[in-house]
């Protein structure tokens, strides 16, 4: 399976939801940001993430995947196996 | 040589039993016991769930291991995502919380085999499994993953029918997934006799079958990897 094409676009796409949402800057964004390394990812900002994402992607994430959204690893994980179907 | 790091996740089909009595399976028996002392040196972190979907096994280990890195992961999950049953786990709880004669009625017949037969309800759709093994897959990119095969005997068809062809599907996805890392097991149980008598779970035999056979991968995988040349 050949995810490797999509990863960079993918990759882009969120990390610019992200650092929009976050008011940051989007080479802030890693593999280990997490909400609770990164000021302002709490509460409502959060949940905005998980609307933005499901509408850029135009996908909705079944309720056990996003609960499991400590990092940008598992959210970009998550994100290449719901557009991957 | 590296200290490896393992991580096992299974179904109970991993675990020790304690029933039938004649084909009881201690822990020390289990494959991921078996396992640990072959490695002594090795880091195992294991967990192992009786009928468990792999998507909640897969996040346990994902919200909490992300970034532990293990060397190897084996797997021993997916016939509760794919085997049939009567009605769907939301039903089962409705069945369960409601009185009266035909619930009771219901509820009698949840693991009756014609019923079985006729609904064909499996609890995780071939998609969305495979979304879960991909993004497991994504998630733990570093590992090297060694799935076993989705086994049962096939007596286990009268049982709950449908099931047999429906694990070869799934096995299907895991290899889509996982390419060499699905490790067939299926045959070598059989001609060990490795099932017990509900034809799911494994007796001594099959868990030294398993252990044997993963031993086998982990070395070479090691030999290939981390040894000196």
């Amino acid at each position: 399976m050949n995810l490797e094409k999509n990863h960079g676009d993918v990759d882009y796409r969120i990390k610019s939801i992200i650092a929009r949402i976050l008011k940051t800057n989007i080479t802030d964004i890693n593999d280990t940001s997490s909400p609770r390394s990164t000021p302002g990812w709490v509460g409502l900002n959060h949940r905005a993430i998980i609307s933005s994402l499901e509408e850029e992607f135009n996908i909705q994430f079944d309720l056990a995947d996003a609960e499991i959204f400590v990092n940008y690893k598992i959210i970009k994980a998550t994100v290449l196996s719901y557009i991957e179907e | 040589m590296k200290k490896i790091k393992i991580m096992v996740l299974t179904d109970s089909t991993g675990n020790p039993r304690s029933f039938p009595i004649e084909e009881a399976v201690s822990l020390d028996e289990s494959h991921p016991y078996l396992l640990r002392e072959e490695y002594p040196d090795a880091i195992f972190w294991q967990l192992s769930y009786g009928n468990m979907e792999a998507q909640n096994i897969i996040n346990s280990a994902a919200g909490y291991l992300n970034d532990w890195n293990p060397d190897i992961i084996i797997v021993q999950l997916g016939i509760i995502d794919c085997r049939t049953e009567a009605f769907t786990e939301f039903q089962k709880l409705i069945i369960a919380k409601f009185l009266g004669p035909f619930f009771r009625f219901l509820g009698k017949h949840t693991y009756n085999p014609r019923l079985i037969k006729y609904r064909k309800i499996s609890r995780v759709s071939k998609v969305k499994f495979k979304k879960i093994i991909t993004k497991f897959n994504i998630i733990f990119n570093n590992s090297k993953f060694f799935w076993l095969e989705v086994s049962v005997h096939p007596d286990y068809e009268s049982a709950r029918p449908g099931t047999y062809s429906r694990v070869k599907d799934y096995n299907k996805i895991i290899a889509d997934v996982f390419g060499d890392g699905l490790v067939k097991i299926q045959s070598k149980l059989l001609d060990n006799h490795g099932f017990n008598n509900d034809n799911l779970h494994l007796n001594k035999v099959g868990h030294k079958v398993i252990a044997d056979e993963l031993k086998f991968l982990i070395d070479k995988h090691i030999r290939a990897n981390y040894e000196k040349k």
